[in-house]
Order: structure tokens, then C-alpha cells, then sequence
């Protein structure tokens, strides 16, 4: 059991890259995420715990070069998606997912900078790469219009 | 918002035949029909925006004339997935592997036949980018339904978004026919 566990009103901030094809515009003007925002290949989805960047996303963006925004998603909600499940045809057998998000705190890595705040979503048990490509989609549908910080691409939008 | 748009005559020409348009025309002529196809580009590359071609068999008869075509409609594409060629290790600053080359060249294909199999139903521009394991993932949201392709070297998989909502139906599979890509197509837009 990890230690300091996330409670569910506590916010988590995803840093979003402008450059990569994550962030798609709409004919109605609005902008939605690409699943491929959150996928990462360990099936650990890194996030910062808000609280722990002082409520200031601008330390999120930050930590990575690049031209970047910032979601904020709250932990109940991240907690509460469902649908997660597995059909197993060669057993027979039908699997179900939770999710979840523990604490990851990054100390004195070789690869990462120092960062008391990183968190990350998880499934229970791990889950097949079926049921992560699931487990993401719902993450951008939650994700949607929940800027803390907008991207290049949106905040230098064309006014027509 | 969900948009049909239906090309004018001289949009369909100009898709098709664009060159015979432009000879013979003065300079001013050429500076407006210049103007216009940016705003329209500006236009098409917004996503959810269904262009209707004409279900001309002559362009699936006459392969040059095809070549051009799908060249035209697919350019955009086409330089996206150029772009991928030059992503790195870690190009999307949570470690992902760099794009494959023949997982590119798998996407070019897949996606050229799909154009092919589906443009006279209407056709979408994808959102193009890296995949997961070095592949390459196309999306298209259209309405309230969503389709993310995942191609790999190996095998085209899929999955279904049938709403907006975050407890919206989820479904996946696995694309192994034109057959497979024209039905999930027609999900898309609603025909099926």
C-alpha cells in the first residue's frame, strides 16, 4: 500500500504536447484531445498531484521543453471509470478492470528531474493493451475542455 | 456540429482537374482562385467535415488519373506521416519508441485503400500520430462517434467511441479486410 494515497477530490494535472497530434481541432471551433495523449507504454499514465505543485500548473508545463498545455482531472473521476473488461475466448473467462492512481514521487532518477508530486493511473490487476486503449479514450473524454493552461494551438486560434 | 458538405461543380472539378482551371487566366483571376482555396483549405482541415466526392468511376479506372487524385485529397496525410519520419525516441515526452519505417508505409497503404474503398461515401481528414509501440494511430471524430486506428507493422486494429460521454459504449477489434474498413467507415458516418 503506498504511502500518502491520493484522495478523490484531489486534482491531477496531465501535461498535453501542442506538437504531436494530440490536440485536434473541431469545425465548431472546439479543440478535443487524442486518445494518444495518455498513452504510455508501461500502462502507467504519469500525472503531478496538483496539491503538490502548489496548484500552479505552470510547474507542470515546465518540467518537459516544448510547446505544451495542461489538463486538470480530478481523482474521483478518474477512480470511477468503468467499462474496463477483458474477454478472454481461449478461457472463456471475462476480466474486470478498476482504476486507479497511486503516488510515484520521482527521486534521483537518471532520466527524470526530481518530482515530489508525480502520480500515476493505473489499472487493478495490470491490464492487456486492449483494455488500456479503452482505459485512454475514456481519460480524453474526461479530459475534454479542462484546460488549466491552453495550448499554442488553441490560445493562438484564428478569431474566424 | 456535424456538417455535410456537398462541393460545388466547380470544387469537383477542381479536385479532379484542378490545372485546366487555372490556364488561361489572367493574374487577378489566379490571385481570387488562389484566395479561395485557402479559405477552403482552412476549412477542410478543421476535422468532422464529411467532403462528398462524386462516385466518378473514371477515377478508379484510370490510374494516373487516380494517383492524382488521391494525392490531392490525401496530401495532408501523406506530410503527416512524412512528419513522423522525424520523430525521435520519446517524441511525445512520456518515452513512446520511434515511429517504425514500415509501419509508416503500412499506414500510407492502409489508408490509401481505405480512401479508395469509401470517397464516394464522403470522406474525412484523419488526425495523424505516433503510436504506442512505433506504429501509427489515425483518428476521426465525427458527430458524437469517434475512430482511433492503431497500424503496426504487423496488424490494424481499432477502436469505437459510439458517444461523447465518459461512460459512452467502447468497442475494439481487429481490421483484416477492405470489407472491415468500409463497415467501420460507414460507422462513422452514420450509414451503418
Amino acid at each position: 500500500m503506498p504511502e500518502d494515497p491520493i484522495s478523490d477530490d484531489e486534482a491531477l494535472y496531465r501535461r498535453i504536447p501542442d506538437d504531436r497530434g494530440f490536440v485536434k481541432k473541431q469545425f465548431d471551433g472546439t479543440f478535443r484531445i487524442s486518445s494518444q495523449a495518455f498513452y504510455e507504454g508501461g500502462h502507467r499514465i504519469s500525472v503531478d498531484r496538483a496539491d503538490l505543485r502548489e496548484n500552479n500548473p505552470q510547474q507542470t508545463l515546465v518540467s518537459y521543453p516544448g510547446p505544451a498545455g495542461v489538463v486538470s482531472i480530478k481523482t474521483g473521476d478518474v477512480r470511477a471509470i468503468n467499462g474496463l473488461v477483458y474477454h478472454d475466448k481461449m478461457q472463456g473467462l471475462t476480466h474486470t478492470f478498476s482504476v486507479d492512481v497511486e503516488p510515484a514521487p520521482i527521486f534521483n532518477d537518471s532520466n527524470e528531474p526530481d518530482n515530489p508530486a508525480h502520480a500515476e493511473i493505473c489499472t487493478k490487476p495490470e491490464c492487456p493493451k486492449k483494455v488500456f486503449q479503452t482505459l485512454i479514450e475514456r481519460l480524453a473524454l474526461l479530459a475534454n475542455g479542462k484546460w488549466v493552461i491552453e495550448p499554442p494551438s488553441i490560445k493562438n486560434k484564428p478569431l474566424i | 456540429m456535424t456538417v455535410v458538405m456537398q462541393p460545388t461543380q466547380q470544387n469537383r472539378d477542381a479536385l479532379g482537374t484542378d490545372d485546366r482551371l487555372v490556364r488561361g487566366m489572367g493574374i487577378s483571376a489566379n490571385e481570387i482562385l488562389e484566395h479561395l482555396r485557402h479559405l477552403t483549405q482552412m476549412y477542410y482541415e478543421s476535422s468532422e467535415v464529411l467532403l462528398n466526392y462524386p462516385p466518378d468511376s473514371s477515377l478508379f479506372v484510370n490510374p494516373s488519373i487516380f494517383e492524382r487524385f488521391v494525392k490531392r485529397s490525401l496530401g495532408d496525410t501523406f506530410n503527416d506521416l512524412r512528419r513522423l519520419r522525424t520523430w525521435d525516441v520519446g517524441w511525445n515526452s512520456y518515452g513512446a519508441p520511434k515511429p517504425e519505417h514500415t509501419a509508416i508505409e503500412h499506414a500510407r497503404s492502409w489508408i490509401t485503400s481505405l480512401f479508395q474503398t469509401v470517397a464516394s461515401l464522403g470522406w474525412i481528414k484523419p488526425n495523424v500520430t505516433g503510436g504506442p509501440e512505433g506504429g501509427v494511430v489515425f483518428e476521426w471524430w465525427y458527430g458524437k462517434r469517434k475512430l482511433t486506428v492503431y497500424v503496426e507493422e504487423q496488424s490494424i486494429e481499432y477502436v469505437q467511441v459510439w458517444g461523447t460521454d465518459v461512460d459512452a459504449k467502447i468497442t475494439d477489434g481487429s481490421i483484416e479486410s477492405v470489407s472491415d474498413s468500409r463497415k467501420l467507415w460507414m460507422w462513422l458516418i452514420g450509414l451503418e
